[in-house]
């Protein structure tokens, strides 16, 4: 799929093949009114667009939905998109998707500072001090059940340094197996660090196939590989 | 019918204001293209999508025009940080269309 850029993306909203979302990262206590604020006006405006909305989509060319469509999404397995922003979007009846870094959320506690300084996982200055960074995977298993849960790598790594068997097997294998045993739900979706697309580097793109995935979320779109 | 958006005056400022934003902690909107590469996506029917796909196809082109001139096509940094100043400028006019 070598060639993607403006023109394709310029074709894409044109035939209609588009879709909104907002992409989070940490979502803190102190930002919680203003998140439900933000959220709440989303959810007026939009439908949110649960997994079945896509699948469907994509068979039919047709959303089915009441208003334009939208997914809040929230990234890295944060505790407080655990504690802060599910909990939000289940009080306002939204639908999210987490892509969430599952060696962060194995990461024992003590360690899940120097796991974020050492892989790119960007913390907030007012939960520095704080003792657990990561949600769990109960916290995981609960999400699941109103929210779309899938991998964003086992330790967000970036698609060049994902190599060697070992590599593709901590990094994409592993984290949709985990995801799936917790979850006892289909993890249907990839996200790679820095949002990397399907189409450019082809031994990763077939091991992620090959791990069983369906869409590969990229910085700007949304791929069916499968 | 074309819904007639308006591309935004200062898309310059505009985008200075995304790259502004802490990454780490606000919603940042986007508005991602939906590939199909497996061939079963049939042509879209979705009238609201089909009325507001042409527009913000259009508004793509100036900005990238405006703020991005010499970029290559596949450009996906640059496509990226043009689809931030679509997003930010018109993300809610969706919910109108």
């Amino acid at each position: 799929m070598s060639g993607y850029g403006f023109a394709q993306h310029r074709a894409a909203l044109r035939e209609g093949r588009y879709l909104r979302v907002v992409n989070y990262h940490n979502t803190p206590q102190s930002t919680a009114d203003q998140l439900r604020a933000e959220l709440a006006a989303y959810a007026a405006a939009f439908a949110c667009v649960t997994l079945e909305d896509l699948d469907r989509f994509y068979a039919t060319g047709e959303w089915h939905l009441d208003r334009p469509g939208f997914i809040p999404v929230f990234y890295e397995g944060y505790l407080n998109n655990a504690t802060v922003a599910a909990p939000i979007c289940d009080e306002l009846g939204i639908v999210a998707w987490f892509p969430i870094i599952t060696r962060f959320v194995d990461c024992p506690v003590p360690d899940q500072r120097a796991f974020a300084e050492a892989h790119h996982i960007d913390l907030v200055e007012e939960e520095l001090a704080a003792e657990r960074l990561a949600m769990s995977w109960d916290d995981v298993a609960r999400i699941a059940e109103r929210h779309v849960v899938i991998p964003h790598t086992g330790s967000h790594e970036q698609i060049s340094k994902v190599v060697t068997r070992e590599d593709v097997e901590r990094e994409i294998f592993e984290p949709r197996r985990a995801v799936e045993r917790v979850t006892g739900r289909e993890a249907p979706g990839f996200v790679w660090l820095y949002g990397a697309p399907y189409g450019m580097n082809p031994e990763q793109d077939a091991a992620v196939r090959e791990a069983g995935y369906r869409y590969q979320i990229s910085n700007t779109m949304i791929q069916r590989i499968a | 019918m074309s819904l007639g958006y308006v591309p935004h005056p200062d898309p310059e400022t505009v985008l200075a204001d995304c790259e502004q934003r802490a990454l780490e902690r606000e919603g940042i909107p986007m508005v991602l293209a939906l590939e199909d590469l497996t061939g079963g996506l049939p042509p879209v029917r979705d009238a609201s999508a089909l009325a507001e796909g042409p527009e913000l196809a259009r508004l793509l082109g100036h900005y990238g025009e405006r703020l991005r001139p010499g970029a290559a096509d596949d450009d996906l940094k640059a496509l990226a940080s043009v689809l931030t100043v679509l997003a930010r400028a018109h993300f809610d006019e969706g919910s109108k269309a």
